[in-house]
């Protein structure tokens, strides 16, 4: 992106600029979240989109509110505990207030609820994408089981694990933490993501067909390199369309895998080598 | 007292230093949230629910971060968005005002300017006038009638990406504009 900003620029400052003004879709909101606190640039444009956001609102007329407003808010902090202090450096900046982030009230969740209705579309790819890469950075780092995003007709359902993605995502960020993206054998499409720190990984199913789990099984497989056999992670099944993260682990003596794949094995345990392979990728 | 020091109570349950800021800051609050809500109780709720969030969370305000006031128009922004979205009556009505400045512009150039500056104030006007008229249509729409980038797209038939490239390069002109901001110092001049 060509921008006369000095130093350096990120990829993700559009999504900062549409974060901070409040317009993006639910899938966008959680892949910037999932971005922003490791990234002193883009907290640099959402404060400065935000000095502009707020010029925008002193510019309207003015009004006095009504006197009643003073006196209910002044009789509703009475019933409102407060929360104590926090430590400084928790990222978001200005819009760690905004009812896009942290907790919401039930309205939020409505309006969460409303847009999200008309945002993730089944098969969206991008949407897939933002909201495993979301599901992974919760999961493999906090082990929170986030059962994720039922794309079809569960829209509210959908919307209301992303408001909990949003939120989750802000708590976790392991720098150790590497992904790597599931293409399938046949066009490269996305059929999974796994995320790996130390030796713990999971791996989470994208458009993977649901496995008979009486007679078959999925397993992931490590990739250490160029002429080393692939090593069995762990298997899993698939039930359905659902998102659903699985974790797998493995012993510290592992070797560095530098990507992974994903075979379909008839049984219900993992054979020394794979038997079909329905998708692999390196590293990220 | 400063904003900064007025949140510093607040957070220790100061009672009048919360009304304090409210009393400083409820006209802006409001103002924000009657124009984008058009509907009087929506925007009183709105209102509350901001200064309720600093009250319940004076944490979530980051001084280095920006003024108080930033902070808290953003809050009421965001929240008024959220409820307009929520009404979408009420919402189809806000925005019709905006779209048919926008659409009048074509018929009669300047028309928008003309429907805009009798809502606006003069700072804000002018900068408007400044962008070009794609990039006034997205912020327009976006920022006063509550509207995402994708319904934009589809409202103008413009193109997501090129919604999302026109909304970026309008608010870094409105950043020169309106704040005298350079890409290197963010110096708010506001009360902290």
């Amino acid at each position: 992106m060509n921008t006369d900003y000095r130093g350096q620029d990120c990829p993700h400052e559009e999504l900062a600029t549409g974060w901070a003004l409040h317009v993006l879709e639910p899938a966008e909101v959680a892949e910037f979240e999932a971005h922003l606190p490791g990234c002193p640039r883009c907290q640099d444009v959402v404060a400065a989109t935000q000095e502009i956001s707020a010029e925008l609102g002193r510019g309207v007329p003015q009004e006095d509110p009504p006197v009643h407003l003073r006196a209910n808010l002044l009789a509703r902090i009475e019933q409102e505990p407060q929360v104590p202090a926090r430590p400084d450096g928790h990222s978001g900046g200005i819009a760690e207030a905004s009812s896009t982030v942290g907790e919401r009230q039930p309205d939020d969740e409505l309006s969460i609820r409303r847009s999200a209705r008309k945002s993730a579309r089944p098969g969206n790819r991008r949407t897939l994408l933002a909201i495993a890469a979301s599901v992974l950075a919760v999961v493999a780092i906090g082990g929170l089981g986030i059962r994720v995003v039922q794309l079809g007709a569960e829209r509210d359902a959908e919307a209301g694990r992303s408001a909990a993605l949003a939120k989750a995502v802000q708590l976790v960020g392991d720098p150790n933490m590497r992904r790597a993206l599931i293409g399938a054998a046949g066009d490269g499409h996305p059929v999974a993501m796994v995320v790996a720190a130390g030796n713990r990984g999971v791996v989470v199913p994208m458009d993977l067909p649901a496995n008979d789990q009486a007679k078959q099984t999925y397993v992931l497989w490590g990739v250490a390199g160029a002429g080393q056999a692939p090593r069995a992670l762990g298997a899993f099944d698939v039930a359905g369309p659902e998102i659903e993260p699985r974790t797998v682990s493995w012993p510290d003596n592992a070797p560095q895998f530098t990507g992974y794949a994903v075979s379909l094995e008839n049984g219900r345990a993992a054979p020394t080598t794979p038997t079909t392979v329905v998708g692999q990728g390196i590293l990220e | 007292m400063t904003d900064g020091e007025l949140v510093t109570r607040l957070a220790e349950g100061d009672r009048v230093a919360f009304a304090a800021l409210y009393d400083r800051y409820c006209r802006q609050a409001y103002s924000l949230a009657k124009r984008v809500c058009v509907d009087t109780q929506l925007a009183e709720d709105v209102v509350q629910e901001a200064f309720l969030t600093l009250w319940r969370d004076p944490g979530r305000y980051q001084e280095q971060r920006g003024s108080v006031s930033t902070w808290l128009l953003t809050v009421v922004h965001h929240r008024a968005v959220d409820a307009v979205r929520r009404e979408n009556t009420q919402r189809k009505r806000s925005a019709a005002q905006a779209e048919q400045a926008l659409v009048s512009e074509q018929e009669h150039p300047g028309a928008d300017i003309a429907a805009i500056a009798g809502v606006l104030g003069e700072k804000v006007r002018d900068a408007l006038h400044e962008l070009t008229g794609e990039q006034r249509e997205v912020v327009v729409l976006a920022y006063y009638g509550g509207y995402t980038q994708c319904e934009v797209s589809a409202l103008t038939g413009v193109p997501l990406g090129t919604v999302k490239s026109r909304m970026f390069a309008a608010v870094r002109r409105l950043r020169t504009l309106l704040t005298g901001g350079n890409e290197q110092d963010r110096d708010l001049g506001e009360q902290r």
